[in-house]
């Protein structure tokens, strides 16, 4: 079996914004080839004055291509804290033996 | 063109285009703050986990698909430890105000329809407080590993990095 993976890149501003209110995400896959499990991590982090604002919250979700078939989401999670600048999600699917590609 | 160079060139074309305040070096600086926040957390919570195989398949993970050679990985790991301790204190004390602060406008001030106030001033020194901690942490990856491996991890880390406007809807 053989299992591959990629990050889409992905830089999103939603509207022209000051710094202080920036939201920065890290998003990673992680692939066991020996047991078919894909492993996508969402963290986002903010500064203090935008907590202030907002209730930070993150969301993310994990697809698979099969080789030669289309891109389905495998799996999804999300994560939500009060009064924390830095928040953490992940799921883990299992593609068996098939051979494609894990995004985010 | 590096993976670091390609985003840098995002980001300077992204603030050209929103004419943002912050300079182009002033955000990729940001970021990089950001980045290594976010790894270094994410890689403390890797090395915590009771499973011994998962811990191994995280170093296996970083090895092979971040090229990171075990030395750093070593050096990764040992500083993402400190790191997080130091920047847990961090947190709680400025935790501790926002949700005080939080409590007082959503509900005593909500009431009277009154505006939300600005941030409690301590908040402002308690970034700068973490910011420095994030430098202190790259400062000593640098020690140990030399400032070439280091914008080697900065390039790895910033192409996991996505950046977005707070625009979810008001707290408030």
């Amino acid at each position: 079996m053989k299992l591959r993976n990629h990050l889409l890149f992905c830089l999103v501003v939603l509207s022209a914004a000051m710094h202080a209110q920036d939201l920065y995400v890290y998003s990673d896959i992680q692939v066991n080839e020996s047991t078919g499990d894909g492993t996508g991590t969402f963290s986002s982090s903010t500064d203090y004055n935008t907590e202030y604002y907002y209730d930070l919250f993150t969301e993310g979700w994990l697809y698979f291509q099969p080789d030669g078939g289309s891109e389905s989401e495998v799996c999804t999670s999300w994560g939500s804290v009060a009064n924390q600048t830095y928040v953490s999600a992940s799921c883990t699917a299992n593609v068996g033996g098939s051979v494609g590609y894990f995004s985010l | 063109m590096t993976g670091f160079q390609k985003h840098l060139s995002r980001l300077a074309a992204i603030s050209l285009i929103l004419l943002l305040p912050a300079s182009p070096a002033d955000l990729v600086d940001r970021a990089k703050l950001y980045a290594y926040d976010l790894f270094l957390r994410h890689l403390n919570q890797t090395q915590t986990v009771a499973l011994p195989s998962a811990r191994i398949a995280s170093r296996l993970h970083f090895r092979d698909d971040y090229d990171f050679p075990d030395t750093t990985i070593d050096a990764l790991i040992r500083t993402s430890g400190a790191y997080v301790a130091a920047v847990s204190a961090i947190d709680t004390q400025a935790s501790t105000i926002i949700g005080l602060a939080k409590a007082q406008y959503r509900t005593v001030g909500a009431a009277k329809g009154a505006k939300v106030p600005p941030p409690p001033s301590e908040l402002r020194a308690l970034q700068s407080q973490k910011e420095d901690v994030i430098r202190s942490a790259i400062s000593s990856l640098e020690t140990t590993l030399g400032p070439a491996q280091v914008a080697y991890i900065t390039s790895q880390l910033m192409s996991h990095i996505t950046l977005q406007k707070a625009a979810a809807k008001a707290a408030q």
